[in-house]
């Protein structure tokens, strides 16, 4: 109520007050809510006029890493972590800058310091980011067990069992990511989880169960071709050639239409490839495939290329 | 948290929405979420437990349904040690013994009103009067002409904020035309999203429009401060019910974090564009995918809060978030059809010719824009698409963070066919296939108009050197007369507008008068403001004219807990110069060339001229104590012939 009543009385004063020189002068602002340049400045001065804080250069290096200044954000943060040691989330968010500017070597080197220095109930974030670091390098056994630590550690968030059972996927083990993505969307529906959940079950050969599955989405919905594509998949699956051919050359047609040569969208660009490779038209595939292997290849889920990939390679 | 202004005086006012919220034992009033053509949500707030029961009906005297005890979901804020009662959930930033009630109506006919009373028991606690209703949505797919309001950057609990919300009001009542429902694209509630910001500074600003129109809320940087959209706690999820099973329409996406809806022939994807990966390889742009191919609605929209295009406050060329909406998720939206695309962040109004495929940094207009003219069906013409949904035809981009908080401009994004630097909001009409969107000022202007025809088969040209708008730089701050900055965002008064000081006019004090240790029990008291000869004083100093220049006011406050203000500062009508001290240290000096007290030389001649300049304290942080503080102000008049002096300061912060 006080807050209240505070609020009533700055309201009363705004109105009842003529702050034109304010209102005509407003071109500096000393206060958050600005642009992260601003926000550097005014933590520049109050840093200047404190002394450092390990909240203060957190912040500061927040705005660093809006503006994609990440030295800055990194040297800010290790300045934080010298105050504040211990600090898990600072641990975090270095580590995290330290992924986003490539540095693999250093992401580990904090991830592990952090390991040292958490509680066993904050590890599970740690652990996450430290099977990610080793995903990137390849190690994907290592990295799945990080994923499962973690996991057993903590509530997993939803984007974790996707790690998971890419990570799975990765090691050959389709149908036990397939019995996890199943047992993450039963008790959170989530259709990049289902989508991710039928992939893997054709994947492990589970043809039938993946149709039935996924025959909702070929029946409704604007624009099919992804569905109509992992429909053709199973298909082939269970030797259904023609089905699969006129599902293909549907999806084909409306991809053709939704690209915009201009202006690629690599998730389409990788759904073509697909379909050229299930109709056989590898030289077509490998067309869109080298495109995606070039600069497009960050814009691309890893599961979905390492997918195309090795069914390129087994098409050989 | 507690506040740092341990001692507040107040004086008598009538603010907007206090009189609304706090009655009948609700702590937060009732208000609609989540509404499908079958079902809603009505979300409440009690300061103490009570037996929920909620009542609907198709008119006020018949209240014919009813949803009590364990059917409505009950939260409760508590502190950790503390184990919640089954059937009990937690609420995890309210004040502690806070309950709110989550009742949710099913089986409702679509696109009916409805009436709602809420009761404790048998005791009511919603007024009798009609205003209490709701209207379900239209089945998914049908045609029904449809309105709604979009607002962002906001949430301040200003006069800025009141007058957006009264403008839209005003000008639905006069075209007799209501709202259907309502998109906030984030910063609603500065400055850190926390609970009591969403309840001064949102929930009672809007109360009379919450409580019969649902609001569609995307996350915003500030309320990303307290709230994670990565397990959906903090204020921002305690207050908002979003559809994360496709309940609404579209596809599950699991969180309350980024989701969708239906409304009639429109479809609606709200994205956390502040701490989701943003990345076409995250979570939410598969979902973006899959949702847009699975949607067969005529319309699409998206909004969330960081622009993609823009120039406002903030630069969409420099800015990383910025960036990647516009470089990973553009390209998503675009070539799964969407028609307009709105966000905030940047505290201007800027809205875009139809345009396309622009996701390189800098942004530029060739080759990008696909119709550069202004959309006005009375102007250029409307813009035209396709009837139905195809991709890449070109879409409208909308930066409505004006809403409220203070607006400013950085320079000129090339792809904007309007720039306005004013407070206000976007009203959408649909009927058919046409689209028409408005913006209104806060003085209940139509400040811009345009519109988008859906209709038969358009084949899209890209121009190569399409309109642009003029080329634009600040305005430069004329010399001398009127210094200062602008006053934060939300500010708590310490030394109220004419609060009494003590003062000496007409002799010098001691050097150390400014001093905490200096007492000035022998001083006189009075009101703020000090002067003459203006007409506009409290304290009339009728012998200074000719006699004195310098005039020395004093006065205390308290701080409970230094470390936690944000800022601290003077606003303050004054003629023709002064020096502030806190806790003995100068802290602002304007006007006063060299020195200080009778040796103060150089004063610079300013007229009051009844406006109000705002001073912030220049390191404050080294002399603000917590528990009493003093602050000091002496205030020049240019020389002894001077035809007025006015000295009128208050004292505000922030924390």
């Amino acid at each position: 109520m006080r807050r209240l009543l505070q609020k009533e009385t700055n309201m009363a004063n705004s109105r009842s007050l003529q702050i034109c020189a304010i209102a005509l002068f407003a071109s500096v602002s000393v206060i958050a809510h600005d642009s992260p340049e601003h926000e550097i400045e005014a933590l520049n001065n109050k840093i200047a006029a404190t002394g450092a804080t390990a909240e203060l250069l957190a912040r500061r290096a927040t705005e660093w890493r809006a503006l994609g200044k990440y030295d800055q954000a990194s040297q800010d943060l290790q300045k934080a972590l010298l105050i504040k040691s211990n600090s898990i989330p600072l641990i975090l968010e270095y580590a995290s800058v330290e992924m986003e500017r490539g540095g693999v070597c250093a992401a580990t080197g904090v991830i592990e310091y952090g390991l040292t220095r958490a509680q066993e109930t904050e590890k599970a974030p740690l652990q996450m980011m430290m099977a990610e670091v080793l995903e990137r390098t390849g190690v994907h056994d290592k990295a799945l067990a990080e994923c499962e630590k973690a996991m057993a550690g903590a509530e997993p968030q939803l984007e974790w069992h996707l790690t998971r059972a890419r990570l799975m996927c990765r090691l050959g083990r389709h149908a036990q990511a397939a019995t996890t993505l199943q047992a993450a969307y039963e008790k959170t529906p989530n259709v990049v989880l289902e989508i991710e959940w039928i992939e893997a079950m054709i994947d492990a050969g589970q043809y039938g169960k993946a149709l039935e599955r996924l025959v909702k989405y070929t029946e409704r919905g604007r624009w099919r071709s992804a569905w109509l594509i992992r429909r053709a998949r199973a298909e082939l699956g269970l030797n259904r050639p023609a089905a699969a051919q006129a599902g293909l050359t549907a999806a084909l047609a409306e991809l053709e239409h939704r690209i915009n040569p201009a202006k690629l969208d690599t998730t389409l660009l990788a759904d073509r490839a697909m379909a050229h490779l299930l109709r056989g038209d590898r030289d077509a595939a490998a067309k869109d495939l080298d495109r995606i292997r070039g600069p497009l290849k960050a814009h691309l889920p890893g599961s979905t290329l390492a997918r195309l990939e090795r069914l390129f390679r087994d098409s050989l | 948290m507690k506040s740092a202004v341990f001692l507040v005086s107040l004086f008598a006012c009538s603010a907007f929405g206090a009189e609304r919220h706090a009655t009948n034992g609700f702590s937060r009033a009732p208000y609609v979420q989540l509404a499908t053509h079958e079902s809603i949500f009505v979300v409440w707030r009690t300061e103490r437990k009570c037996e929920p029961v909620l009542r609907v009906g198709s008119s006020p005297q018949k209240l014919d349904r009813e949803v009590r005890g364990a059917d409505i979901l009950t939260r409760q804020a508590t502190t950790n040690k503390v184990k919640l009662p089954p059937g009990v959930f937690k609420l995890h930033s309210a004040p502690e013994g806070t309950y709110q009630y989550e009742a949710k109506i099913t089986g409702l006919r679509p696109d009916t009103q409805y009436y709602y009373a809420v009761f404790d028991g048998d005791k009511r606690l919603t007024g009798r009067d009609p205003s209490f209703h709701f209207r379900t949505h239209p089945v998914p797919g049908t045609h029904r002409p449809m309105r709604f309001w979009v607002v962002g950057d906001s949430g301040t609990g200003r006069e800025h904020q009141s007058g957006v919300h009264s403008a839209m009001t005003d000008w639905t009542k006069r075209e007799n035309r209501p709202l259907d429902f309502y998109l906030h694209v984030g910063d609603m509630a500065y400055s850190r999203g926390r609970d009591v910001e969403f309840q001064t500074r949102f929930f009672e600003m809007y109360e009379p429009t919450l409580r019969n129109v649902v609001c569609w809320a995307s996350m915003g940087n500030h309320e990303g401060a307290t709230s994670k959209g990565t397990n959906g706690v903090g204020p921002y999820y305690d207050a908002y019910i979003c559809p994360t099973r496709g309940e609404a329409g579209g596809l599950a996406s699991g969180l309350e974090a980024f989701y969708s809806f239906d409304y009639g022939r429109a479809h609606f994807i709200c994205l956390d564009s502040h701490d989701l990966d943003r990345r076409p390889t995250g979570m939410m742009a598969q979902w973006l995918k899959a949702d847009l191919e699975y949607t067969q609605q005529d319309w699409i929209f998206a909004y969330f809060h960081h622009p993609p295009y823009t120039k406002g406050s903030h630069d969409s060329d420099r800015e990383k978030q910025l960036i990647e909406m516009r470089t990973h998720i553009m390209p998503i939206l675009e070539s799964g059809g969407v028609d307009v695309v709105l966000t905030g962040h940047s505290h201007i109004y800027e809205r875009s010719m139809l345009m396309d495929g622009a996701y390189a940094t800098p942004t530029v207009a060739e080759n990008v824009i696909l119709d550069d003219g202004d959309g006005d069906p009375k102007g250029d013409g409307p813009y035209r698409k396709s009837a139905g949904i195809h991709p890449n035809e070109g879409a409208v981009q909308i930066v409505a963070g004006h809403g409220g908080t203070t607006v400013r401009r950085k320079g000129t994004m090339p792809v904007m066919k309007k720039i306005i630097v004013e407070h206000g909001s976007v009203l959408i009409d649909i009927d058919g296939d046409t689209l028409t969107g408005i913006m209104l000022n806060k003085y209940g202007e139509r400040r811009d108009l345009f519109s988008i025809v859906k209709r038969g088969q358009v084949t899209p040209a890209r121009l190569a050197t399409p309109w642009q708008p003029p080329k634009w730089a600040p305005e430069k701050k004329p010399d001398g007369d009127d210094p200062g900055t602008e006053p934060p965002e939300d500010f708590y008064i310490v030394i109220e507008k004419h609060a009494k000081w003590h003062y000496l006019a007409g002799e010098h004090p001691g050097t150390n008068w400014m001093k905490p240790e200096y007492s000035v029990n022998n001083w006189p008291e009075g009101e703020a403001g000090f002067g003459f000869g203006d007409n506009d004083d409290r304290t009339v100093l009728s012998n200074m004219n000719s006699n004195y220049t310098t005039v020395y006011i004093r006065r205390n406050f308290e701080v409970e807990q230094a470390d936690t203000v944000a800022e601290i500062g003077l606003i303050v009508s004054y003629d023709d110069a002064f020096i502030a001290y806190l806790n003995g240290k100068e802290v602002v000096r304007t006007g006063v060339g060299i020195g200080s007290g009778r040796n103060a030389k150089n004063i610079k001649r300013h007229n009051a001229g009844g406006r109000y300049n705002y001073f912030a304290f220049k390191d404050f942080e080294k002399h603000l104590r917590d528990g009493v503080n003093v602050i000091a102000i002496e205030g020049h008049n240019k020389d002894l012939e001077s035809s007025d002096f006015t000295l009128d300061p208050y004292l505000i912060l922030e924390d």
